[in-house]
């Protein structure tokens, strides 16, 4: 074993986590390593000092905690998740059906001031981007096919798994693109994994991609179902055929869901659906998916996928 | 925490106000002092560990208790912390309050404090988690969502540049009376 090789595991060492392939030869050459002996001792010092930041004493937040806690209701809104399986009865693998029915019950557009639309957008834009763990599972329709994409993220890695068509995520602030696993059928995803970079992913993908869209959000009135009313922002897509309904709940102001029409006929049909999941302890294991970069170009690359996660 | 937890767990998951008394009086010094050397300012810190407990509970269904609770605990203040700090990223400096915190006259505790407030984010997280709140890599690597390799990277380089600057001759010079011992 080298210096450069012994150094870098003189911090492992002193933390004991040195691995055993290595502790042999790093002891070994720490025998005969005068340079590193006096930097083991050096990071050993400074181990102890470090440890020394341990010593605090907190305030009792108790009360706030509480109070926090209070203001969130949570007898009555409880975890986004819980409200998605018993209240609008989505659930991956639903028939569209069942799902455009639940739609049509709840979907009874009410023009309200556009003002109004506006405070509801920025309200759901601010609750949104102070989360970073979401869930997003995006159903939609096109020539009498479904697809689904599901993505997590938690703010430092970003999972996809998709049914159909092409997935996009970022790495080391380069968007990458794949394509779909020629060899995955319907339902049987093909996952992809990547770190990425905070400072560029801070929010759901979906809602950045439409913020940009969001001139004129309109107040389409209220939903409710079973005890929780949900309001709606409706906002004009990428073309002005496409119109996207959010369900904001009305104690987070977060989106349960999103809507997606377009206009043939004169009539808004819906093509898609998407549902919103925002969880702050996401299972580091749905990130455990091995991806092969083998292309060095930021985009158009292709990659090799195994693993489902 | 470990196997011996699953009761607390079971009773947290169902919303038991008892049980969520007893995980807040078991971490949140552990979750303050921690979101107090992530942020380097008190205020920050009580923010954080407010805001830690109350999505905990929040989000107490979606614990699958693939993880201990500890862990969980310090990934949402992880997420609280970068939710805060964002707010005051070009404020960012050294809360005078914090380097005096419980009388400790460690050696150069001034001088750590702010070494370690000027690291990159993600070697200050793991730095932390394992230095300051002695999580093994493994358990950082589930805080951060990260493989253990990149934690150990992340706590070298960072153990690496506070050594640096700690033993540097441009610091206080390494004498017996700095140490307590010849060096």
């Amino acid at each position: 074993m080298k210096c450069e090789q012994a150094q870098k595991l003189i911090d492992a060492s002193v933390d004991g986590e040195l691995t055993t392939p290595f502790r042999g030869p790093f002891e070994s050459h720490l025998k005969a390593c005068a340079t590193c002996q006096t930097e083991l001792a050096r990071a050993s010092r400074a181990d102890a000092i470090s440890r020394q930041l341990a010593d605090v004493s907190a305030p009792d937040l108790r009360a706030r905690t509480f109070d926090a806690l209070a203001n969130l209701e949570p007898s009555r809104i409880g975890p986004l998740k819980e409200i998605m399986k018993t209240t609008l009865g989505i659930r991956l693998g639903l028939t569209t059906a069942l799902a455009a029915g639940a739609l049509a019950i709840a979907f009874v557009p009410r023009m309200a001031s556009a003002n109004s639309g506006r405070e509801l957008w920025a309200k759901m834009a601010k609750s949104a981007a102070s989360i970073h763990a979401v869930h997003i599972t995006n159903v939609w329709k096109s020539d009498g096919k479904k697809g689904q994409t599901e993505i997590w993220t938690d703010g430092h890695s970003i999972r996809m798994d998709e049914a159909d068509g092409a997935i996009r995520f970022s790495k080391d602030g380069k968007f990458y693109e794949t394509r779909r696993n020629p060899d995955g059928g319907q339902g049987e995803a093909v996952a992809s994994a990547a770190s990425i970079d905070p400072a560029i992913f801070t929010l759901p993908v979906q809602m950045k991609m439409l913020s940009a869209g969001a001139s004129e959000p309109l107040d389409f009135g209220t939903t409710r179902l079973n005890g929780v009313s949900y309001r709606k922002v409706g906002i004009v897509g990428r073309s002005e055929n496409e119109r996207y309904t959010f369900w904001i709940d009305p104690n987070t102001n977060l989106p349960a869901k999103k809507v997606d029409e377009t206009l043939r006929n004169g009539q808004w049909v819906e093509i898609g659906y998407q549902t919103f999941e925002f969880l702050e302890g996401l299972d580091p294991a749905l990130f455990n998916v091995k991806a092969t970069l083998v292309s060095d170009k930021p985009s158009g690359s292709g990659l090799k996928v195994s693993g489902g996660g | 925490m470990q196997h011996n937890d699953r009761d607390l767990i079971e009773r947290f998951r169902k919303g038991e106000s008892a049980a969520f008394d007893e995980l807040y009086e078991r971490m949140h010094l552990r979750i303050y002092r921690f979101g107090l050397r992530l942020s380097a300012c008190r205020e920050d810190a009580e923010d954080i560990t407010v805001q830690t407990f109350s999505e905990a509970y929040r989000a107490r269904g979606s614990f699958q208790g693939k993880s201990s609770l500890e862990t969980w605990l310090y990934r949402i203040a992880v997420h609280q912390a970068h939710r805060i700090g964002r707010k005051k990223r070009n404020e960012r400096r050294l809360d005078d309050t914090v380097v005096d915190e419980g009388g400790q006259t460690g050696f150069r505790r001034i001088e750590l404090e702010q070494l370690i407030a000027s690291l990159p984010d993600r070697q200050r997280v793991a730095f932390l988690l394992v230095k300051s709140e002695g999580l093994s890599y493994r358990e950082a690597g589930e805080v951060m969502g990260r493989p253990m390799g990149t934690v150990q990277s992340d706590v070298h380089e960072a153990s690496k540049r506070l050594r640096s600057a700690m033993f540097s001759e441009s610091s206080v010079p390494d004498t017996k009376e700095n140490y307590g011992y010849e060096v």
